[in-house]
């Protein structure tokens, strides 16, 4: 499962859902999905959220259940 | 986006439309059988006196069926008014032939659910027409029957179409 620390930096910036979407150029409902691990962004949208969140990608998300160590 | 948006409720608009066009047809199925029998059975000489049997559901049906589908798209073209100046970047127009209006790609999510709505949809045709040919091979019914098995299809796939958005929605 990919997972994220999305909703930590989100706070951390201040963020809404509806302002990080707005600023990435999604729907709010679609951050409130990736957040929750249910959605697995494309690589463009990964950069964009990194980008807002001033992080890199492969530190926002990991894949949990082992595969990170394959 | 929300559950208001009208491009969500489309699915909504098609399953009101179709009840209409439900109603509508019954009578129009068989003003049209009477005209392919020559309105036999609808005037009746009895002793002399001329009686008139009335088929009053189906009359009614078609005047009812007429009226509601007018207050429909009087409602229909003022909610699209209504919705391309609300979103004047996200215009609908009223008939589209090309792409349903409820298909809804403002991002990839977006875009994978509708897929994923469209597949629901699926599965459910390849499965709903084959029970309806079967039935229309075994039962010797009405024509309004097949239509309205036909109709139920169409409900059915807005339903699914627009349960799937809804859940998106919900978040």
């Amino acid at each position: 499962m990919l997972r994220n620390r999305i909703k930590e930096l989100r706070a951390r910036h201040g963020f809404s859902q509806t302002e990080l979407a707005k600023r990435v150029g999604v729907t709010r409902q679609t951050i409130g999905f990736i957040e929750k691990g249910e959605f697995s962004p494309s690589i463009t949208l990964s950069l964009r959220l990194a980008k807002q969140l001033q992080i890199t990608v492969d530190e926002l998300f990991w894949l949990e259940g082992g595969d990170e160590d394959e | 986006m929300n559950k208001s948006d009208l491009r969500v409720q489309f699915p909504l608009w098609n399953i009101a439309l179709w009840i209409i066009l439900m109603i509508w047809t019954y009578g129009v199925v068989y003003a049209v059988d009477m005209l392919l029998i020559d309105f036999k059975g609808v005037f009746e000489n009895v002793n002399g006196v001329l009686i008139i049997n009335w088929h009053v559901p189906e009359i009614l049906s078609i005047y009812i069926g007429l009226l509601l589908s007018i207050i429909f798209f009087i409602a229909y073209f003022i909610r699209i008014k209504q919705h391309n100046k609300e979103n004047p970047t996200n215009k609908l127009v009223g008939i589209s032939f090309l792409k349903p209006s409820e298909f809804l790609e403002d991002d990839e999510m977006l875009r994978q659910v509708t897929e994923k709505a469209t597949k629901n949809v699926y599965v459910m045709y390849s499965h709903g027409l084959p029970l309806i040919i079967f039935f229309l091979i075994v039962f010797d019914t009405s024509r309004y029957v097949y239509i309205l098995l036909l109709f139920l299809l169409l409900i059915i796939h807005n339903a699914l179409f627009y349960r799937e958005i809804r859940k998106f929605l919900r978040g």
